[in-house]
């Protein structure tokens, strides 16, 4: 039924994209933009999303990142994240600014997101004061493009191993006032893959795996409206349905368990000119609901609403004052601790100076909660200052806590309403050297978290979330980028270091490594461009794990090579990708398999350009 | 010369049929108070996979870690729940795995592997030719036939149903969900009574080969008082029932084969007057929170601390008569049970 479903889908999706090309196209330039002073420039991220693979979901995408780890089951079942060693309740997703972290468990789950949806991930682009609760270990943003009437209009075809199938297309079009672009996308895999079962140490036993298919449909659709004397209003609608099975690990027998979710999301935003200075208004509606089956049927849903006013003016030629005042409702409800409801309300006053050789951004933040006594307090503190030529220093202080998620506190049974906020201090140290041909970057970074809550077993018999306030957790590390660009041939090298542990206060700093958390993950690319042609080859290197915090038990470390190949005709782009290719045998969590060689061929229309008889340079 | 050389041959003989060592697996001496293995049950911790069997050597106070792995080059599963006997072998019960593995009781060798349960707890034997499976998610008990050892038919229970025990003619099995024991009756696998206790049944033995004591936590996330029921399993009948002070959640029932008194972890370890229906006394300050506790065979006390339940077990074993620490070892995630061997 499903599959009848997404082929329709997809014959309907490359219907709309013969229609819509019929459209005449234009390009307007943009009012001024708002200046932000709460966000700052990204260490890393992925600038653009336009690629030709990894289309229906992030966590393949991400998983050849060493700044992130993916902490990916297997098929397309769960794939949650951390970054700097954080745990995935601790390492949150903002799209546009606004928080995806489900209310109900704080994860978020990479396999939900669709890749062809976004222009840009960024990496920490967000102050803490500006993330709210979630993030105490960091964050990731996902951005759309502001867009222009002139959106690229193409469509992408991608047949791969496993009987994987995807369709996406990215639509623009537009009248007089309304500037439109539509994404969409579907998606099938039965994620069949063999794989070394737990005998193959004994007799070479491979299985295949079984029970995790999955399908995606999902649209994003944008518009813009203009007006002749305001500025542009920006409103986003999401909505996307994911069915999937959930595959057996290799300890378990059989497996029988599914889920379904589905989401609608909106959000806005728009700024005025009020005062000399600028209002910005961002506000969104999020509603997810899931159900889980197994030996039963489970429900949930949750709704976050959220409205954001953020008011920027310039105090002299470079002082600059920011003040923010936050409201977002929180709704949960399911099967396992009844309906639940949460309301925040925070506000933030940011301060920025800038001259031409130093920039200084600071500011505090003030968040109430309808369920807690507690208000947390953040501060941040960020400077920048250029060295010498090609060189620049940047460096920073923050705070940021997470408030317990609504699982922590009633689940039933194990839940805790005595929780307190988690609550974590970072610091951050960078340089950068930029040529022309030779980039830089290096930071290194500490992260203390205080008041964990964690899920243990107890004595009852079932997990209980606790509350650690006897114990502090650290992450620091260093993490390296550099890329080299000589003619045709671009080489890049991303590495991270990672000590992640903990210990108990008044004891001395334990030096065990926190569990699943790899102390080394590099990854090095080479591409080579000629004329129409792109060829690349990468590896990554993840350092062993281990799965006990004793540090007795590990996951072997693992290599993997990847490899693509592409061709731009006039109008279309055609690319084989491999990934996997030497077969490597891996488990990023234990006894969950990961598949082995992949192999993809995408096919990319670009109407745009056939319409505009645009073709490519040699 | 030659009656020299018969006479070597018939000592070399002798010398070597007496040197020879007897391969045969050795019967376990019902009778004998010495103590060979103690097999230890480690849980370890929900999808991480992380299970094991251990055996420590009371004589050489050795602890073999991961036994199971070293023998059969597979890891235990996910959540190995509990360790029976029956006939010669053991039953690991995987619970998340939703498997159970027969070993060999002398080799820890895989013998056979069960599959097709939801969520298994805990096994007994309820014929010669059947052990029941009980499950938390099922609602059923399995029936698995000890010639095949595959699913041959279930016994509907709603909920989740735990403990199984054979008393009598019938198998008598607990509820975590609902305040009943359930009697079975294996010929034909039909349930024949249900007898009211208190809810979460979480301990269940049979007291001096006759009555069946079964303790009784109080429902969860409740005041509700705990207790301890005492079924005569020939009248199929409850006989006394004994209820705690408020606040007080009692567990891990265990009875000491050397002074058969019985004896529970209330935070503190206690002796436990199930007859006379009182709690006689306090015998042991426990230091720490405990999930596992059991008697061996010569009356020592047998105690498992998950310290924060992601690290190695603590086992410490308490003398008999003056509750003194005679030895502790470090086993492995989350110990759950012993099994003592004789």
């Amino acid at each position: 039924m499903i599959y009848r479903f997404l082929t329709l889908s997809i014959l309907l999706c490359s219907m709309y994209g013969f229609t819509a090309i019929a459209q005449t196209d234009t390009s307007y330039d943009l009012p001024v933009a708002l200046v932000e002073v709460r966000s700052e420039k990204p260490y890393h991220g992925i600038d653009s999303l336009s690629t030709l693979s990894d289309i229906s979901s992030l966590s393949s995408l991400l998983q050849k990142q060493p700044f992130v780890q993916v902490r990916a089951n297997s098929g397309m079942a769960l794939a949650s994240f951390s970054i700097r060693g954080g745990s995935p309740e601790q390492s949150s997703v903002f799209w546009n600014g606004i928080s995806l972290q489900n209310n109900t468990n704080g994860v978020v789950d990479l396999n939900l997101l669709p890749t062809s949806f976004f222009d840009k991930v960024e990496f920490n682009s967000l102050q803490s004061t500006n993330r709210g609760s979630g993030s105490t270990a960091g964050s990731m943003n996902l951005r759309n493009n502001k867009i222009h009437g002139d959106s690229a209009k193409e469509i992408t075809w991608t047949a791969g191993s496993f009987q994987t199938a995807s369709m996406s297309a990215s639509l623009g079009y537009r009248t007089k006032h309304l500037w439109h672009q539509t994404r969409v996308l579907a998606s099938k895999s039965e994620n069949n893959y063999p794989y070394r079962s737990i005998r193959y140490a004994i007799d070479r036993s491979i299985d295949t795996l079984s029970h995790s298919a999955s399908a995606m449909f999902g649209a994003l659709h944008q518009t813009t409206i203009t007006f002749s004397k305001l500025r542009p209003l920006h409103f986003r609608i999401w909505l996307q349905k994911n069915e999937r099975e959930i595959p057996a690990t290799k300890l378990e027998s059989a497996s029988r368990k599914s889920q379904t979710d589905e989401v609608a999301r909106v959000q806005g935003d728009w700024s005025f000119r009020v005062n000399k200075g600028d209002l910005r208004v961002n506000a969104a509606w999020f509603n997810e609901r899931l159900v889980y089956r197994d030996f039963d049927t489970f429900n949930y849903s949750s709704n976050n609403g959220t409205v954001l006013l953020h008011y920027v003016k310039p105090l002299t030629e470079k002082h600059k004052i920011g003040l923010d005042a936050e409201s977002r409702v929180f709704t949960a409800d399911g099967d396992t601790f009844y309906n639940k409801q949460r309301r925040e309300l925070s506000t933030a006053v940011h301060f920025q100076y800038v001259n031409e050789r130093l920039s200084i951004n600071s500011s505090v933040r003030l968040a109430g909660y309808s369920s807690f006594q507690t208000s947390p307090l953040l501060y941040h503190l960020s400077a920048s200052l250029p060295m010498a030529s090609s060189w620049q220093l940047h460096t920073k202080f923050n705070s940021n806590y997470r408030i317990p998620t609504f699982n922590s506190l009633y689940w039933r049974p194990g839940g805790n309403e005595n929780l307190i906020p988690e609550s974590s201090h970072q610091q951050e140290l960078r340089i950068q050297y930029q040529q022309r041909k030779l980039s830089l970057k290096i930071a290194a970074y500490s992260t203390l978290l205080t008041n964990q809550i964690q899920w243990l077993p107890s004595s009852k018999g079932y997990f209980e979330a606790v509350q650690q306030p006897d114990k502090r957790h650290w992450n620091r590390g260093v993490e390296l980028e550099a890329s080299y660009i000589r003619r045709k041939y671009k080489s890049s090298l991303q590495a991270a270091y990672l000590r992640s542990g903990e210990w108990t206060i008044g004891e001395d700093v334990d030096t065990k490594q926190a569990r699943f958390t790899p102390m080394i993950n590099l990854n090095h690319s080479i591409a080579y461009t000629p004329s129409r042609w792109m060829l690349e080859i990468s590896n990554q290197f993840v350092s062993a794990r281990y799965t006990d915090v004793d540090n007795t038990e590990q996951l072997d470390a693992y290599l993997l090579l990847n490899t693509s190949v592409g061709y731009r005709f006039a109008y279309l782009d055609l690319q084989i990708l491999g990934r996997n290719i030497l077969n490597t045998s891996y488990e990023i969590l234990p006894y969950r398999p990961m598949p082995g060689q992949y192999f993809e061929l995408s096919l990319r229309w670009r109407i745009q350009d056939y319409l505009n008889n645009t073709k490519p340079k040699k | 010369m030659i009656k020299t050389i018969i006479n070597i041959l018939i000592l070399s003989t002798l010398l070597f049929v007496s040197s020879c060592k007897d391969d045969a697996v050795e019967p376990i001496d019902s009778s004998s108070k010495h103590l060979k293995r103690v097999l230890v049950s480690n849980e370890g911790n929900f999808q991480q996979g992380n299970s094991s069997l251990g055996v420590y050597l009371p004589d050489s106070g050795i602890y073999v870690d991961q036994e199971f792995k070293n023998q059969n080059k597979i890891p235990m599963g996910d959540v190995l729940n509990s360790v029976r006997l029956i006939d010669g072998n053991y039953w690991c019960v995987v619970n998340n795995s939703g498997l159970i593995h027969v070993v060999d009781s002398a080799t820890f060798k895989i013998e056979h592997t069960i599959m097709g349960f939801a969520s298994p707890r805990q096994v007994c034997k309820a014929s010669d030719s059947k052990v029941y499976v009980t499950d938390l998610f099922s609602g059923e008990v399995s029936v698995v036939s000890t010639s095949t050892f595959k699913i041959i038919g279930t016994v509907k229970i709603p909920g989740w149903t735990e403990h199984c025990l054979l008393a009598g003619d019938r198998v008598f099995v607990t509820s975590s969900e609902r305040p009943y024991v359930y009697l079975i009756d294996p010929n034909d696998d039909q349930i024949t009574d249900s007898i009211k206790i208190g809810n979460s049944a979480n301990s269940m033995l049979r007291a001096d080969n006759a009555t069946v004591l079964i303790l009784c936590e109080g429902k969860w996330g409740t005041s509700e008082l705990a207790g301890i029921y005492n079924i005569d399993p020939k009248a199929r009948q409850l006989t006394n029932s004994f209820e705690f002070a408020d606040g007080e959640k009692p567990k891990l029932m265990r009875q000491n084969s050397v002074d058969k008194k019985v004896y529970l972890v209330n935070t503190n370890l206690y002796v436990l007057n199930a007859f006379g229906y009182s709690v006689d006394k306090k015998v042991m300050d426990l230091e720490a929170s405990t999930y596992a506790f059991d008697i061996d065979y010569q009356g020592n006390f047998y105690i498992g601390d998950p310290q924060d339940f992601v690290s190695k077990s603590l086992i410490k074993v308490y003398d008999k008569d003056n509750f003194t620490l005679l030895k502790s070892f470090a086993a492995g995630i989350n110990t759950n049970g012993f099994v003592f061997e004789r």
